[in-house]
């Protein structure tokens, strides 16, 4: 499994289109791929899951990711963090 | 004035596409005195960004960031569409949930909607519901 910290940067946090960008991102991949927060675990292919963590600007956030794409989907997401100025 | 009373919910609502669901959706915010007009507006203007369709026969119209200015106080409306109205993307929607946040209250509003929506159980619980209090009593945590 490999994973990758965050700080979100966003000032409205990860509301509904971000969460919607990134669920996009991620669904692009085979891997099984998670977003923790606040000692939440939530599957990051969906878009419910993503918005009932209601992250907020300056939340830490972990992806993780398993699978046989797991580095390039964690590439891909970091760039989708950065690209949208979410988090870094 | 609570987010969500029973005056901003609308059963069996018959629309004929997207934009006249999130019209719907929008002027019942309007009405009951959540927003300002040209917050409608806003909302398309979101749309056109990326469809607010969650999944689970369920879509959030909202409007912009830039559009909270025009919030005078946190909302929702609910429209039921039994038949479902068209999202684009093969994407059918049977439950519009409008959103009218100020602030950071509308990270929390999401959180909540989302954690409800999650169980498809509760979906369907709205979308067949034949009286504004059961869609209360699902969505009860949110106020």
């Amino acid at each position: 499994m490999m994973e990758k910290v965050f700080k979100v940067t966003a000032d409205s946090g990860i509301h509904a289109r971000p969460a919607t960008l990134l669920v996009q991102a991620a669904s692009k991949f085979n891997s099984d791929i998670n977003l923790e927060y606040n000692g939440k675990t939530v599957n990051l292919k969906s878009i419910m899951g993503v918005m009932s963590l209601g992250v907020p600007k300056d939340a830490e956030i972990k992806i993780t990711a398993e699978g046989a794409d797991a580095a390039e989907a964690l590439a891909a997401l970091t760039e989708t963090l950065a690209k949208e100025g979410l988090a870094q | 004035m609570s987010i969500l009373k029973k005056e901003n919910i609308v059963l069996q609502a018959k629309v004929t596409d997207k934009t006249e669901a999130i019209r719907l959706a929008g002027t019942i915010l309007l009405e009951q005195g959540y927003v300002e007009e040209l917050y409608i507006e806003k909302m398309f203007e979101r749309e056109a960004l990326t469809s607010t369709y969650m999944g689970n026969f369920v879509a959030i119209p909202h409007g912009t960031e830039d559009a909270r200015q025009l919030v005078k106080q946190a909302g929702l409306s609910i429209v039921q569409v039994p038949n479902g109205v068209d999202f684009g993307d093969g994407n059918m929607v049977k439950l519009l949930i409008g959103i009218a946040g100020k602030d950071n209250e509308h990270l929390e509003i999401l959180s909540k909607i989302a954690i409800v929506c999650s169980e498809e159980e509760n979906i369907e619980k709205m979308i067949k519901a034949t009286t504004e209090e059961e869609i209360l009593e699902l969505l009860n945590g949110v106020n």
